[in-house]
């Protein structure tokens, strides 16, 4: 199988948490071409990622107008975890 | 010197309006492309003198710009497209320059492009790249962030990079203007001499399906497209303007015949899969790391702050270390502030109003209410900004983001997809965020009980309550009482959670979790600063507002008197406001705090908790029993009073019952847009029975001990 595909097996079959970085290892790619990877499932739509932004426990956002097109969190852009998901299965 | 338009028109012929005349139609064009973020104006700045929109994020350059660059070899229009990551289009902005790369029906069509790939970020760029090579435009590679790759310890080999991608491999770093030179160079020769680039090999599944199509493609469409582009996006089904019926249904057939017992049924996926492939072989063939190092260094860390055994204890003990040195800090900055308002500020300002005349009501509404509220909010600044920037600094690090696995452990418990920690964890900001954040959980029974635990984490409004209790009661503990607080909110989430499961929501599965860590790093304080900033404002801002509208309220009802009295002449006791208060207090004494003054703090605190505090300061200084504006000695006497002698329980009594009752208005609304009425008005009791139950064990019990 190639490593685009067991990317996404990897991912459907995380029961843990894992990071990217483990993915990646077990994929046998870099972690730059995991997350283009990533990238790519995502624009296909069997994915979905989302930033998880983590400024939030404890005080975090100070207000409630921080949440971003509609959706809450805050701080830069991609300083926190993203949240990868499957959206529907790769099996039909 | 350039012109930002819409798409269409760039394109169009009959450009040179008056005012942008500028631009020679004779001279050649080189449009600049590549994935977003990657230095692509700038690059278009340097080299044209022009002005484009240059920022940190991608996504930047929406409309195209040209520009005349003076290169050494004559005038050249130069096209700032929009970066894209994909010649697949997804967005308008793809779809436009999957256009100017393929379409030679377009007018403007460049005569060379100059692709930029971030030597940073290689493994995306290349995908794009070989898109790009696919389609036999003549190439000039700019290898821009040469600088942050090399900061990295990733060192790029252009000249191998540029044998396998048959095109010349530029190095340079933009935004320094390195490497202009070669790029003119290299853009000159390619101008002079196009010629196309090597193409990514698609293996021996795909390749046979394309040279079968490409014996069948009309001279028209060849004419039009580049050959080995088309025959690509024909068996993977995007659609190509003027290909005739039976060259599509080919191409259909040929690609349903690829993916023939496949199960993705896309072939699109099996020619990624082949430039991946691609991909991967050029990375192992140009990319060096010096000393891999850092990643098992980082590697070995994240072992220890993820495991499943290490990881909560050692977010604990950050978390407990952040809450214990923000209160220790700010303590002494707090009590100078509140000193300085509620002495002199208030004094000045009273002895003003006095001045110009101004009733007691007036100065009641403002001396006790607004400044002694807002001035309690003031005091809590130095805490929250030290808080905000440790916070920060944590976040920045790339810790913050280690802690998420922690949570999802928990979450896992209760059962609730990974995912639903993202609104839980807003949460602790705000609450009203948080609920509408469960839209994010595909199913209705995950969203549902989500929202009804989001009210039991404990939201930064909280947080002034606690600290301004802890500190008058506890002195020096008061960081780890706060910190119980945030871990008691935990509890209760999981807690109530589980309780839920079992009743509410039975037989619920949940879904696979993977996180993308963000890579360890020094904090920078630019970074640091301004989200402190941010969130200070915000809070001061929500705070500022919540506190002046309750402050306002509370006065008007504790100005209408019950019986005897007339209007703003009449004890606090006996007014509105009083004898509700009064009524509610006897409910609390189990627990140990039942006094008005308690209350009616908790009664503001159902509209805001922001607005606890300064009711607090309010009511005090509005009855007479409470001497001149101090508030800590009042605050021990009612609950010395109230306890019978076993304060402590009694405040901590207090703080739980803070923690878990209804947060504020604003939640009770969004749950109510969100979950429906009856759920809300449920969430409400369950939040107050929880709340009164808890607030009675910590007073019953802890009396018994204290
Ligand atoms: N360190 C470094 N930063 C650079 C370099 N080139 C550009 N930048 C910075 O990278 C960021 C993005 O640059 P832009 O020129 O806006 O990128 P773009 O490719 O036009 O981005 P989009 O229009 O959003 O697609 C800016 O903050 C630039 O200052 C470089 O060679 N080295
Ligand atoms: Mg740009």
């Amino acid at each position: 199988m190639s490593p685009l595909r067991r990317l996404l097996e990897e991912i459907t079959a995380a029961h843990e948490p894992v990071s990217l970085e483990e993915i990646a290892r077990r994929v046998g790619v870099t972690r730059d071409e995991a997350e283009s990877m990533v990238a790519y499932w995502t624009r296909k739509g069997l994915l979905t990622t989302d930033d998880l932004t983590a400024a939030c426990p404890a005080t975090g956002c100070g207000g409630c107008a921080l949440g971003r097109n509609g959706k809450p969190g805050c701080g830069p852009r991609g300083s926190g975890p993203a949240l990868l998901a499957i959206t529907r299965s790769p099996h039909r | 010197m350039t012109d930002v338009r819409p798409a269409k028109t760039l394109l169009a012929k009959s450009c040179c309006d008056e005012h942008t005349g500028t631009v020679d139609e004779r001279a050649p064009r080189v449009a600049l492309a590549g994935n977003p973020n990657v230095g692509k104006s700038t690059l278009f700045n340097t080299l044209t003198g022009a002005r484009q929109s240059v920022g940190n994020w991608p996504g930047k350059t929406v409309s195209v710009a040209r520009g005349t660059w003076r290169a050494s070899g004559g005038d050249v229009t130069l096209i700032d497209l929009p970066g894209t990551y994909s010649l697949l289009p997804g967005s308008p902005d793809e779809a436009l320059t999957r256009d100017v790369l393929v379409d030679h029906g377009m007018d403007g069509r460049p005569d060379a492009v100059v692709i930029a790939v971030d030597a940073a970020n290689l493994a995306r760029n290349l995908y794009l790249l070989a898109q790009v090579m696919e389609t036999g435009v003549p190439l000039v590679v700019a290898l821009t962030m040469v600088d942050v790759a090399r900061a990295r310890g990733v060192r790029v080999d252009a000249d191998r990079l540029s044998a396998l991608v048959g095109a010349p491999v530029v190095p340079m770093v933009p935004r320094r203007g390195e490497g202009l030179d070669a790029l003119d160079r290299a853009v000159a020769e390619a101008l002079a001499n196009p010629r196309p680039p090597a193409v990514p090999p698609l293996g021996d599944h795909v390749e046979p399906a394309l040279a079968a199509l490409a014996a069948e493609l009309p001279a028209a469409s060849t004419a039009r497209f580049p050959a080995r582009w088309l025959s690509i996006a024909l068996i993977t089904g995007e659609p190509v303007p003027g290909v005739p019926d039976g060259t599509a249904a080919l191409a259909r057939d040929l690609g349903a015949a690829l993916v023939d017992g496949d199960d993705l049924g896309d072939p699109e996926v099996l020619v990624a899969e082949q430039r991946y492939a691609w991909v991967h072989k050029v990375i192992a063939d140009v990319v060096t790391r010096r000393g891999d190092t850092r990643t098992t260094w980082s590697d070995r860390v994240d072992r220890v702050l993820t495991s499943r055994w290490s990881g909560a204890p050692i977010f604990l003990a950050v978390m407990w270390g952040v809450f214990v040195l923000t209160t220790k800090a700010a303590a002494p900055l707090t009590a100078a502030l509140q000193a300085l308002i509620d002495g002199p500020v208030a004094g000045a300002a009273g002895g003003a109003l006095t001045a110009i005349g101004a009733g007691a009501p007036v100065r009641g509404l403002v001396v006790d209410g607004i400044i002694a509220g807002v001035g309690q909010l003031l005091g809590f600044v130095p805490l929250m900004a030290i808080m905000f920037v440790l916070l920060a600094v944590l976040e920045d690090s790339g810790y913050l983001a280690r802690a998420a696995f922690v949570v999802d452990r928990l979450m896992r418990l209760i059962g609730l997809p990974g995912r639903a920690f993202l609104p839980l964890i807003v949460g602790f900001g705000c609450n009203v965020p948080a609920v509408a954040g469960t839209r994010i959980l595909a199913d209705r029974r995950h969203r549902l009980l989500t929202g009804l635990l989001v009210p039991f984490v404990t939201c930064s409004a909280r947080l002034t309550v606690y600290v301004l209790v802890a500190s008058v009661f506890f002195g020096d503990a008061a960081g780890t009482v706060v910190f119980a607080m945030y871990v008691l909110s935990i509890a209760l989430v999981i807690g109530i959670g589980l309780l839920l499961r079992r009743t509410l929501f039975r037989g619920m599965a949940g879904e696979p979790l993977v996180l993308d860590l963000p890579p360890y790093r020094l904090p920078t304080l630019r970074l640091i600063g301004t989200q402190t900033w941010v969130k200070l404002r915000a809070f001061l801002r929500t705070a500022g507002g919540v506190i002046v509208a309750t402050v306002t309220l509370v006065w008007l009802l504790s100005s209408i008197p019950v019986g005897q009295g007339t209007f703003g002449d009449t004890p606090v006791e006996h007014s509105v406001y009083g004898v509700a208060a009064r009524t509610a207090a006897p409910a609390f004494a189990p627990a140990g705090f039942g006094d008005w003054h308690n209350s009616a703090a908790l009664l503001t605190g159902f509209v805001a908790k922001e607005a606890v505090v300064s009711t607090t300061a309010q009511t005090y200084s509005m009855s007479e029993s409470a001497g001149d504006g101090e508030l800590a000695p009042a605050l021990r006497a009612t609950f010395d009073r109230t306890s019978g002698g076993h304060p402590l329980p009694a405040v901590l009594a207090f703080l739980v019952f803070l923690l878990a009752y209804t947060p504020c208005m604003a939640t009770v609304a969004a749950q109510w847009a969100e979950m429906g009425g009856r759920l809300t008005l449920f969430g409400i009791g369950m939040q107050l029975t929880v709340a009164w139950l808890l607030a009675v064990a910590v007073f019953q019990l802890g009396s018994l001990f204290w």
